[in-house]
């Protein structure tokens, strides 16, 4: 009686205090990001333009030709010029001289015959039912347009994917994103290394010193070491003044707004996130490892190689995943250090809401990097199952 | 040997890792306004710029505004948080610690767009409020980390004493787990603070004109030309990482004094 | 011919000096624990033999070769850790197979030696363990053929039971003394556990403040120990402060003739506990008797305790027979003893 009293308290508390956090969370954090989501397959801006078109396919195979052809006239004689010429760009992305057709036939929308044979008599390609397939796939209130145009790929004519030929520039940067941010961890990793090793090996001071460095980069704003390396890199900045000056170079060298100036930029700023998981590892390293190891006829870099470093793996390994999985989100040091084409998909994000307001493109990028993002963390998180299952499960 | 390739490596890794910020900021110190060395002179001639800019000053003070108001919402929904799902089962534990904290590991890029469509629909774009709430979810996480890790060192041996004792589960939360869990509040405050005080992507999202912070000032500044202000911009928020790393440190003092007691 | 030799060493920790001018000769074969309080010296004499710390000043010789600032690696001494420092990230088998690897050893003879250590120390089943699936005393067990598997010219071990509870521990001594005894490989421990060092050595070193005190077998630490804190140290011991002159001792009002005795002036008289009887009246025969009062008395199963008060302050330990009972407290007796089995210690 008494302990189910007090469990019934508990969960009352539970309750009381969750009820708030929860409920910001849902209003400002849940609820917008599936907003995203559901943007990114949002079609209603072509598929409010056809409400007639809509009822007849829903119709199925009841619609008869000339039922299409009267909705088809009556949807387009409802839009003005503005709306028209929009439609008629987003179905021309789908299948060339779209545009033109639409064009034509929404401005004498009424003075056309509501029948299949007049809307083909004033134009024979409504004959050609290709283009009223486009029609059909594109007026659902929910499409995948947004990531056929991210991925290029395309439904062909008989239902099959294929990628379009020039239409792979997101692909493509998915690739530069996935690249940049493998070479940025490697060097975040070899640089990272040293520095958490002497920090766990290393004297007390020297640790506490390097330590301490690492800390107050870890808290200083990503804009303000950004800034640092703007400071630095730029054409008559300090790396190039001093090149100049030491007599290395005759003239300045490009050193910003280039792969070069990206790469620095980013390993500077992502250093903390590895050096700190793997100080944490190392510091579980026992020092009577390496001496176990030198007791039993190892030298100092064989004690490395097979005591040390393997049992360092671990922190490398989170190390290195935490970076990867923030550079692959990185906005702020590409956009400011950066050239035309070292830009990520963030920037690429950014671009499509404030520069044309086309959130449904932007949101399936997110989609995507977030997908990307939770599914790193969704093998990282099984692995790390898996390996503690196999050392409980002896 | 391995002696020799332990401190040149050291040296030159923490050379690239200080070095930039060390060469850097005392520029804005240096009477030219080329930023570049041998500093000509000393002045604090760009100080006074700075402060004495409308444009800058405002940022600064809006900063600091939504900072103040991002902790105090961080605190509050991350302290709740962290209280309560320590008195839930193991598996809604999972599931809820999960939620609490999924916003750091979210691309900053996407919770942006996300906040800036759902706010613009809401009617609070660029308003001070969307500033805050965007930035109280970014830094809830981490009080609810700082608060929870603080909660589950707790003796719990110390609320069964005080059970023993006869204090009802209020009156233990109140005078005996709550005071000791008071440096996880704290310091997931501090978090809190620093993390919306140099937040920018989210704010470039968000921000209004009049509504700009001092981050995204300096990121418009630096796209548009570079000059000692900016630098000195980047001085001031290192200052204010440095007082954090200072006030975090005096605390993991006063606490390991504390513990040994 | 000693085969390890250890001359004059000292060793400064900065201004904190560890060890003051240590000298240690050890047998080839022999079995030596190096034992003493926390602080004595004995873990630092043991990495300056295994060579993790250099000497300040004095040498280290092995079969007459010096080996002072020769690095570990090139020792050829095996260590068993305090904590084993097993490599956590390879099987057992692959733990004991590491020191052949690192000397480039051909896979058969690797494989075949591996095998053979296992079953010296019967963890045969356990090859393709990982180190922390196993008991502590298992660990102990990879530790010490890792330590042997490449025949060593010394075994150093560090404390190697210190984290093992009592019943394993004894077991696991009885072990080390049976592998010591087959192997004919020098052993030295370090300990700060008499019973340990007692039940497994030829010859013990007994530690204080970074000096050697005794250096011998366990009966002669025992039975004739060189000064008081051996005496205090090694066995439970009375120890009574007084003068002696002429062969009588005399402390407060206690006095007691000790024949034979050549010591003059101040001294302490050294007693075992289980060398005192305690009887109801003077005993005859030669025995020394002086009366007490039983101030407690514990019974342990095995025998009996007891504290008696000779005087106003001398307090004696006393081991008696618990098989008839115990003698209650505040009985009146006589503190019976040959004066032979007194020691006077300087």
């Amino acid at each position: 009686m008494l302990t189910s009293q007090k469990a019934h308290g508990g969960r009352l508390a539970a309750f009381l205090l969750l009820v708030l956090p929860l409920a910001v969370y849902i209003l400002v954090y849940l609820v917008p990001l599936g907003g995203i989501v559901s943007l990114s397959v949002d079609n209603r801006g072509l598929s409010d333009r056809f409400p007639a078109l809509r009822a007849a396919f829903a119709q199925g195979g009841a619609g008869t030709a000339d039922g299409r052809a009267a909705a088809l006239l009556q949807d387009l004689a409802g839009l003005d010029a503005k709306a028209r010429g929009e439609t008629a760009r987003m179905l021309n992305q789908e299948i060339s001289g779209f545009r033109s057709l639409l064009l034509d036939t929404g401005r004498d929308a009424a003075t056309i015959a509501p029948t299949m044979a007049a809307l083909v008599a004033f134009d024979p390609r409504w004959g050609d039912p290709t283009y009223w397939e486009v029609i059909e796939r594109n007026i659902p209130a929910l499409s995948l347009r947004n990531f056929q145009k991210v991925t290029g790929l395309k439904t062909g004519p008989d239902g099959g994917l294929t990628i379009a030929q020039g239409d792979d520039i997101y692909l493509r940067i998915m690739l530069r994103t996935l690249v940049i941010a493998l070479q940025v961890t490697l060097l975040t990793l070899l640089i990272g290394y040293p520095l958490a090793y002497a920090i766990a090996n290393g004297s007390r001071r020297l640790g506490t010193f390097i330590l301490m460095v690492v800390l107050l980069s870890f808290w200083t704003s990503i804009l303000v070491r950004t800034t640092a390396w703007v400071v630095l890199l730029q054409t008559n900045g300090l790396l190039n003044n001093l090149l100049l000056w030491l007599g290395v170079v005759s003239e300045p060298l490009q050193l910003i707004f280039n792969r070069f100036g990206t790469l620095v930029a980013m390993t500077h700023v992502l250093l903390p996130f590895a050096v700190i998981p793997m100080m944490n590892v190392m510091r579980t390293i026992p020092a009577a490892q390496n001496q176990a190891s030198r007791s039993l006829g190892a030298g100092g870099v064989e004690t490395f190689l097979r005591v040390y470093f393997p049992q360092s793996l671990r922190g490398v390994v989170v190390g290195g995943g935490t970076v990867f999985i923030l550079a692959l989100g990185f906005y702020v040091t590409p956009a400011l250090v950066g050239g035309p084409g070292d830009q990520m998909l963030s920037y690429y994000i950014a671009d499509f809401v404030r520069k044309t307001l086309n959130w449904g493109m932007a949101s399936a990028l997110s989609v995507l990097l977030l997908g990307g993002v939770l599914g790193l963390l969704a093998i990282y998180g099984s692995a790390r199952w898996v390996m503690t299952r196999r050392k409980e499960g002896v | 040997m391995a002696r020799s390739i332990f401190w040149i490596s050291t040296v030159l890794c923490l050379a690239f890792l200080a070095l930039p910020l060390l060469l850097v900021l005392p520029l804005a110190f240096n009477t030219s306004s080329f930023l570049t060395y041998p500093m000509e002179g000393f002045t604090f001639a760009w100080f006074g710029e700075v402060f004495g800019q409308p444009s800058w000053t405002k940022a600064i003070w809006n900063s600091v505004k939504v900072a103040a108001g991002a902790m105090a919402l961080a605190v509050l929904i991350g302290g709740l948080a962290a209280t309560g799902v320590t008195l839930t089962g193991r598996v809604l534990q999972m599931v809820l610690s999960a939620l609490f904290v999924s916003p750091v590991v979210v691309p900053s890029i996407v919770v942006a767009v996300a906040f800036a469509y759902a706010f613009g629909r809401a009617g609070l774009s660029g308003s001070y409020a969307s500033l805050v709430l965007a930035h109280a979810i970014l830094g809830a996480p981490l009080v609810f980390l700082s608060v929870l890790t603080s909660l589950r060192g707790l003796d719990p041996d110390l609320d069964r004493a005080a059970a023993s004792m006869g204090a009802s589960r209020l009156h233990r939360f109140r005078h005996v787990t709550l005071p000791l869990a008071a440096p996880g509040f704290l310091a997931g405050a501090l978090f809190a603070f620093i993390t919306s005080f140099d937040e920018v992507v989210v704010a470039l999202f968000l921000a209004a004109p009049e509504s700009t912070t001092l981050p995204i000032a300096l990121f418009s500044g630096l796209r548009d030309r570079l000059q000692p202000t900016i630098v000195v911009v980047a001085l001031l928020l290192s200052l204010v990482s440095l007082l954090f790393l200072l006030a975090m440190g005096q605390m993991q003092k006063r606490g390991a004094a504390a513990s040994r007691n | 011919m000693s085969f390890i030799e250890i001359q004059s060493v000292n060793k400064h920790y900065g201004a904190v000096q560890a060890l003051y001018d240590v000298s240690l000769s050890i047998a080839k074969g022999e079995f030596v624990t190096l034992l003493g309080p926390s602080g004595s010296g004995k873990t630092t004499l043991l990495k300056i033999l295994a060579g993790f710390d250099p000497v300040t000043s004095g040498t280290i010789r092995m079969a007459g070769r010096d080996i002072t600032s020769v690095p570990p690696e090139r020792r050829n001494f095996g260590l068993v850790f305090q904590g084993y420092a097993l490599f956590p990230h390879m099987t057992v088998a692959d733990n004991i197979a590491y020191p052949l690897k690192v000397r480039r050893r051909p896979r058969g003879e690797i494989a075949e030696q591996v095998r053979a250590m296992l079953d010296l120390v019967q963890l045969g089943k356990f090859a393709n363990r990982k180190p922390q699936e196993l008991s502590g005393g298992q660990q102990q067990r990879v530790a010490l053929a890792r330590a042997l598997v490449f025949r060593p010219d010394l075994l150093l071990l560090d404390e190697p039971m210190s984290a093992l509870d009592k019943k394993l521990r004894f077991d696991l001594q009885e072990e080390l003394r049976d592998i010591h005894r087959r192997l004919g490989t020098t052993f030295i421990n370090v300990t700060h556990d008499q019973e340990e060092a007692m039940h497994m050595s030829d010859s013990i070193a007994v530690m204080n403040h970074g000096q050697i005190e005794q250096f011998g077998p366990a009966f002669t630490l025992y039975r004739q120990p060189a000064n008081r804190f051996v005496a205090g140290f090694v066995g439970k011991s009375n120890l009574l402060e007084g003068r002696i002159a002429q062969g009588r001792f005399q402390a407060g009002d206690i006095v007691l003739s000790l024949p034979g005795a050549a010591a003059e002036g101040r001294v302490a008289l050294m007693l075992r506990p289980e060398d005192v009887e305690l009887a109801q009246a003077p005993v005859e025969g030669g025995k020394a008797a002086l009366p007490a009062e039983v101030v407690s008395a514990t019974y342990t199963g095995d025998r009996a305790i007891y504290t008696a008060a000779v005087g106003p302050e001398a307090r004696f330990l006393v081991y008696g027979s618990a098989r008839t009972g115990l003698i209650p407290e505040g009985s009146r007796v006589h503190l019976a003893f040959d004066p032979q089995d007194c020691l006077l210690l300087r």
